[in-house]
Order: structure tokens, then sequence, then C-alpha cells
């Protein structure tokens, strides 16, 4: 049984099939980047997988277990983590309470906890606390721990998200263009921290547009258009897929006219 | 009994509708609540008030310039409160709260001016209404009745074929396109408050035709109004007319069975099902909904 | 002098309501509007309890606050798919559905009657009749209140309420269940709502339904706006602010016919001015988004 399985998958909305009887599988500790044009449907896909939006048909499983159909928190804990195209970090709450809500509480999250104060609800929270200290120094932002989510730059909110997510602790990430709108020096810090994560065994999804950072790291790559896949193999197999340029760049015109 | 209780519907539904219709149209082109509506309503009431009965007005005159001083009222609270909070980008809360803040200082002023005893605008004696199955209906109510399909005739019309009309659809789809035309958002939201506002002033007048006047009346106007265009979807100009109708006849209908005093609750319950089962309405508008 | 302790205590009642409804509205940053519903519920269910079964306002205190609470829950579930202005009428709805029942169903309510001769709270025998015997309840019940929403607040369980306010997708990608979270907090909100409502019955010992009408939601409202959002102290400032206010535009001497209307225009234009120029109120922390 593969690590993640998604078996036709489908999804209309508004009359339209965003997603078409889409099937595929990853591997546990692979990297794989899902491209496609403009409006194939690729953050769809992710709604669908995370339970923010339901399918219309189909299957998704993790680890044999089915997770569609489940609301977005359940899936959640179940190992999917995910980030999103627009950075949703908490704007008004500062960074380390930002990672701290990705954390994991036994008992400190109930009600009664908090109004016991209980003993139990400190001690949790304090351990938490250097737990999401240390994940901030994993992206180097330990300094900014106090800060808020909006006083941020658009680089260190994406580090940060991506800490957040790792504070999550999934055993699947899907990233949703995570080098958008960086720095070159930022991109390659990116690229480093995701190739990182695959050494500690997590497996990455990534949606990217990028395709200079999509061919350094992806090992796979599935091509997404009018929500079907049309392609999937490695990188020098899609390069020269010719499906895949006229997806793209449209009709490819003959050198010798 | 059943027919009676119909018309009646029928009746109210107009004037429900003719609210709804202001508030929808502003709606279109602002996407907040605008709920100082209500006492725009209210104004264009005690406005008619002050031309017949204070001034000795010609009717027909006062129902007009009336109505017009109400598109002026409602442009200046555009004006003096949205336009500055437009600026800052408020969120939507922070314009329902305001537009809250405008209709309860207004109505208050009202009352400060007028006093807080009820006032009428209807002279003469009471005719005798017509006779038709079984029920009964007044030239009154025949007028009331008229006059609101033929404002809902004109601005359906404006709206499809003035310039102005398509202009305010284009600002209602997408803002940013339509300047890009030359269209500019802050005209047309002028245009659309002076419409709606001074549609809102008319059914003002229209309901003192039927009934007393006096300071509060603008709150339940508004709330009705405002169900009655979620009723029938949102920011749709015929939904705003078929859950007005819709809301008046439910309405009527419903206290034939329950209790007057439920009449409210009929109205909120009715709101709260299309809320929770068909929030795009009768005429299922499509609700923005949160790009994830 | 007695007059002045009975100002005090009605802001206390409003205190608690101010504090509860801030929970919900200004620190999770879901627009209730109707919350003299849960008042009323507390209320009549207390009075209720004392008059028809003799049983013990402390008890029905509790009660209260429990079938308040309960109304909460009633409340907030379906509005868990509603955001923003929709969240805001349908609960605003529900307020006039709650105020009309207490209105209409006569039978038990007795309609605009009202309920007259509710018991006060008693200790051991003595009846609690002094003002200063009520000012001391009143003032252990808003510090109660105080200390444990600023409990709920200051906790993981409070952290995963200010992550609603900010991003409930975010929330909710985080492992976090948003929907019992939002009924659990409409139902924390509504208990303490439910001790202000039944406090006031056994205080005033009449009620009636125009004491929780659509206008005393929204006068909740404005303590909150006002006082600031999804701040403890705010909500004191807020009650205390408003409460006060229209007494000392009794004192200037204006007849009321004057005075009352005045009242309503300065709050309307309090309103208009905090969302103008400081939309989180006096106190508050967090703007609307």
């Amino acid at each position: 049984m593969a690590f993640f399985e998604v078996k036709n998958l489908s999804k209309d909305f508004d009359g339209v099939r965003a997603i078409d009887d889409l099937s595929f599988e990853l591997n546990k500790g692979q990297i794989t980047a899902l491209i496609g044009p403009n409006g194939a449907g690729k953050t769809t896909v992710f709604n669908v997988i995370t339970g923010f939006l339901r399918p219309g048909r189909g299957d998704v499983r993790i680890n044999s277990r089915r997770i569609s159909g489940l609301p977005p928190y359940k899936i959640a804990r179940m190992g999917i983590g995910r980030t999103f195209q627009n950075i949703r970090l908490f704007p008004k709450l500062t960074v380390l309470e930002n990672l701290m809500l990705a954390l994991k509480y036994d008992t400190g999250e109930r009600l009664t906890s908090a109004l016991l104060r209980t003993k139990r609800m400190i001690r949790e929270d304090a351990e938490n606390k250097s737990i999401a200290i240390d994940h901030l120094k994993k992206v180097g932002l330990e300094h900014k721990q106090d800060a808020l989510g909006q006083e941020l730059s658009h680089g260190q909110r994406r580090l940060v998200e991506i800490a957040r997510l790792l504070a999550l602790n999934p055993q699947l990430l899907l990233l949703d263009e995570p080098t958008a709108g960086l720095f070159p020096e930022m991109v390659t810090e990116m690229k480093r921290l995701i190739k990182q994560l695959k050494e500690e065994g997590k497996t990455i999804l990534f949606i990217e547009h990028d395709m200079k950072v999509v061919m350094d790291i992806a090992e796979r790559i599935l091509v997404l258009n009018y929500g079907k896949i049309i392609a999937d193999g490695s990188p020098s197999e899609i390069q020269n897929n010719d499906e895949v340029i006229t997806a793209y760049l449209g009709r490819r015109r003959s050198v010798a006219s | 009994m059943l027919f009676q209780l119909l018309l009646n519907g029928l009746i109210a539904g107009s004037i429900y509708a003719l609210i709804a219709l202001g508030f929808a149209v502003i709606y279109k082109t602002v996407r907040f609540f605008h709920l100082a509506h209500g006492v725009v309503y209210t104004s264009g009431a005690y406005l008619a008030y002050t031309l017949v009965i204070q001034l000795g007005v010609n009717s027909i005159v006062s129902f007009f310039f009336a109505s017009i001083l109400a598109g002026i009222i409602g442009v200046g609270i555009d004006r003096l409160v949205y336009r500055p909070l437009r600026k800052q980008k408020a969120a939507n809360l922070v314009f329902l709260i305001a537009s809250f803040g405008v209709f309860i200082f207004i109505q208050n002023l009202l009352q400060l001016i007028y006093g807080a005893q009820i006032l009428t605008i209807r002279t003469g004696p009471v005719k005798e209404g017509h006779h038709i199955l079984g029920a009964v209906i007044t030239d009154t109510q025949i007028l009331i009745l008229v006059v609101c399909c033929a404002l809902f005739g004109l601005l359906w019309v404006f709206i499809r074929r003035a310039r102005l009309g398509k202009a305010m659809r284009a600002v209602a789809d997408d803002p940013v396109a339509a300047s890009v035309v030359g269209i500019y958002p802050e005209k047309i939201i002028f245009a659309s408050f002076a419409l709606g506002s001074a549609l809102a002033g008319a059914a003002g007048i229209l309901i003192s035709l039927e009934t007393n006047i006096e300071p509060t009346m603008g709150f339940n106007a508004i709330l009705k109004g405002i169900i009655a265009s979620i009723i029938g979807g949102i920011g749709s100009i015929p939904g705003a007319v078929a859950g007005g109708f819709f809301l008046g006849i439910a309405e009527n209908l419903g206290i034939w069975k329950i209790q007057a005093g439920w009449k409210d609750s009929i109205a909120f319950a009715i709101l709260i099902i299309f809320l929770l089962i068909r929030p795009g309405g009768i005429f299922g508008v499509a609700v923005e909904k949160e790009r994830i | 002098m007695e007059y002045l302790l009975h100002i005090l205590v009605i802001a206390g009642i409003y205190i608690i309501l101010t504090l509860s409804l801030n929970l919900i509205l200004g620190y999770t940053g879901l627009p209730a509007l109707g919350h003299a519903a849960f008042s009323c519920v507390g209320a009549y269910v207390s009075a209720l309890l004392a008059l028809n079964y003799g049983i013990s306002p402390w008890i029905g205190l509790l009660i209260g606050a429990i079938a308040a609470s309960l109304m909460g829950g009633v409340i907030a579930f379906p509005s868990l798919r509603l955001k923003g202005d929709y969240l805001a009428l349908a609960t605003f709805g529900f307020a006039v559905i709650v105020y009309s029942i207490a209105k209409n169903w006569v039978a038990v309510t007795r309609g605009p009657l009202g309920l007259p001769g509710i018991p006060t709270f008693s200790i051991g025998g003595f009846q609690l009749s002094s003002i200063w015997s009520y000012l001391i309840l009143v003032a252990l019940l808003v510090a109660l209140t105080a200390f444990l929403l600023n409990r709920v607040a200051n906790s993981p369980f409070g952290r995963i309420l200010k992550g609603i306010r900010e991003d409930e997708i975010a929330t909710e990608s985080l492992g976090k269940n948003v929907n019992r979270h939002k009924v659990l907090v409409f139902m924390i909100g509504a208990f303490f709502a439910g001790i202000a409502g039944s406090l006031y019955a056994h205080y005033i010992t009449f009620i009636d339904p125009s004491s929780f009408t659509i206008m005393e939601s929204i006068t909740i409202l404005l303590m909150v706006v006002f006082g600031g959002m999804g701040s403890i102290k705010g909500s004191f400032v807020g009650a205390a602010i408003l409460v006060i206010l229209p007494e000392m535009l009794r004192f200037l001497g204006m007849p009321s016919s004057i005075a009352a209307p005045m009242r309503q225009m300065i709050y309307g234009l309090l309103l208009l001015l905090l969302m103008l120029k400081r939309p989180q109120g006096i106190l508050g922390r967090y703007r609307f988004r």
C-alpha cells in the first residue's frame, strides 16, 4: 500500500469540473512537485485533500486510512499539514503564538484546564513554548518570537508559516507555492529547507510555478491541466513531454516553416 | 378571509419590496448592510409630513420633493460616514456598526424635532373600501400598490437600459475592471445612494398613507427590508421585489393561524431558515465564499 | 446615596454582560448581536423556579445560567456556517425570537405583564434586602466573572479562540476543531449572561420582556465596542460609562422628552466617532478584521 493515495477524485465547482478523475500515489519521503498552468486546479486539489472542500467523488487515503469526507481538523491530526498560497499567519498574534497553536496538547487545551489553571496545563504550555522556539530556530527566526505576524517581511512570513507547519509534526507536507515572492537568497534557503525535511523523513508535495526550483529539488513531477493529470514522471521525462509543453506554451510550432 | 390576508400581504409586501429594492441598489455597489436605510425611510415620511401638513404643499409635489430630499440625506450619510471609512479600508462590521450609529442618531434627531407622539399625513375622511372577492381594499391601498409597481418597473428599465444603470451593474460585478474602463466607483456609489435612498423615502411616504408616523418606524422597516433582500437574493433587484412580496404574504398568512404578536418572529424565523438552507435566496444569488 | 449604589449595582450587572459578550465578540471575533436573549433566559428561568417551585434564588441562579448556556449552544450550532454580517443578522434574529417567546408565551411568562414579586437572595434565613448587600454580591460576581474569563482567555484554550478570530481556516488546518470551540464560547458567554439576568431578576424583583429587547442587546454591544474589543478592563470602562452617562444627563435637568432622544443621539454619535477614529474601542487591542 502506498503511503498516500488519491483515487478517482472529482470535484465540481459552479458547474465546472475543477478536478477530473484524479488518481496518483505518493511514496514516503519523496519530494513531488505539482505543476500546471494557472487555473489547472492545483490549489483545489490541496483544498480537497485537506478537507476544506468536500470531494464530489473519489477517495483519499493516508497510510491506508480514509481521509476524504473528514473535517479539516481531523485530517490535520492524521498527519497532513499545509501552507497557503496567501500565507495564513495570524496577523495580530506573536510569532511564538502562531507556532504554539500548531502544537499538540494532551489536556492543556481543554476548557476545564483553563478554568482550573491546572499544573498540567501550565507545564504543557511551558514545554510547548520551548518546542516552538526550537522550531523557530530551524528557520533562524527565534529572535522574532515576540513580533506580531503582521510585522514580518514577506520572506519571514513564509519561513514562519513553514516553521508552524513543522510544529504540527505532519508526515505529509503540502506546500502551496513556497517560493513565491521570495528573493533569490531566500529561494535557496527554502530549497535547502525542503531537502532537509526530506532527510528527516517527511513526504512533500509542493505546488510551484518556478521551473528552476522544480527541476532542482523535485524527484517526481505531477502535471495538472484542466483538473486532469496529463503527466507523471521524473523531471527529465516531464521536460521532454509534448503534452506538457503544449499545455504551458500552446501549440508547438515547427522550426521549419 | 384567505383572500383578504393575501391582499394585505401584497400591500405590506409591496412596501417591503420597495424598501428592499432601495437597499439592494445600494448593497450592490457597497456590499455591506446599510442599516441607516431604515432611518432614511423614516425621514421621507417626516419630510412629507412637514411639506403636506405643516406647509400645505400639494401632495404629489410633496411626494416627489420629499423622496428627493431623502435621496440627498442618503448621499449625505455616505459622504460623511461611509466614504471616510472606505478610505480607511474598514472591515464590513465597522460599516455595519457605523451605519447603526447613524441610524440611532438620525432617528432620535427626528424625535427631538417632531416629538415622540404619532403623526399622520392622512387628510380627509376615511373612505369606504372596494369589495373584491369577499375582501376589502381601499383607494389608498390601491394607490400604494400601483405606485410601488410603477417604481419597480421604472427601476428595472433604468438598470437594464440606462447607461448609469449598466455602469452600476459593472461596478457591482467588478469595481477594478469598471474603473479601468472609466467608470468611477465613487460616482456610482453616489448614484446608488441617491437612487436607493429616494426609494426608501418614497416607501416611508407611501406607508404613511396607511399608518401613523412615529420616530421608531424605520427600525422594523429596515429589518424587514434586509430579510426580504436575503430571501429574494441579496443584491438582486428582482430578488428584492420577490423577497418583499414573499415576506409580506408569509407574515400575513402566518398570523392567520398564529397570534399577531409573533409576526416579527415569523419574519426572522424565515430569515434564519433561508440563511441556513439557501443563503442565496429565491433567485439563488452567489454568496461570496472565502478563497482558501 | 441609595440611588448611587443602585447605579453601581446596575453597572455591575452590565459589566458581567459586557465581559461575557466580549469573550464571544471581542476575543473570538464572532459578531453575536443578540446577547440579551441569554440574560433573558437566565432571568426568566431563575424567576419562574423561585415563583412557581419555591426554589432558592442561589440554585435558580445556577440553573438559569445553565439554561442560558444551553440556549447559547442552540443558537451557536446553526450559526457555525454563517460569517460576518449574516452571523450578526442570524443571532439578532434568534434574540428577536426569544423576546417574542417572553412576550407571547403568556401562560408561562405572563407576557407583557411580567413577573412581579420575585424573591431576593437570602443567606441562612436572612433576606438580602439592603442595597449594600446587593452591591457586595454583585461585586463578588463581577470579580468572579472577570477572574474566570481571564483564565479562559489566557490559556491554550483561549489561544485557539484568538486563532479563530484571526484566521479560522488556518486554525482549522492546524488540527483545532473550530466549530466545537465556537459552540463552547457561545455557551460560556451565554452562561455568564444568564447569571447577570438572574441577578437582575432577584434584585429588581420584577422582570418583563421590555428589559430584554433588541435595544438591550445593542446597548451591550455598544459597551463592548466602546470599552474595547477583547479587553477585560475595557469591558469595565464601557459598561460603567454607558450606565453612568444617561444618569448624568438626567442630572442636567432636561425634561425627559429631550433627555431621552438626546442620550441616544450621543450614543449614535459615539458609535460613529468610534468607528471612524478607533474601531477597536477605548482599551481594545483587536480591530475588526
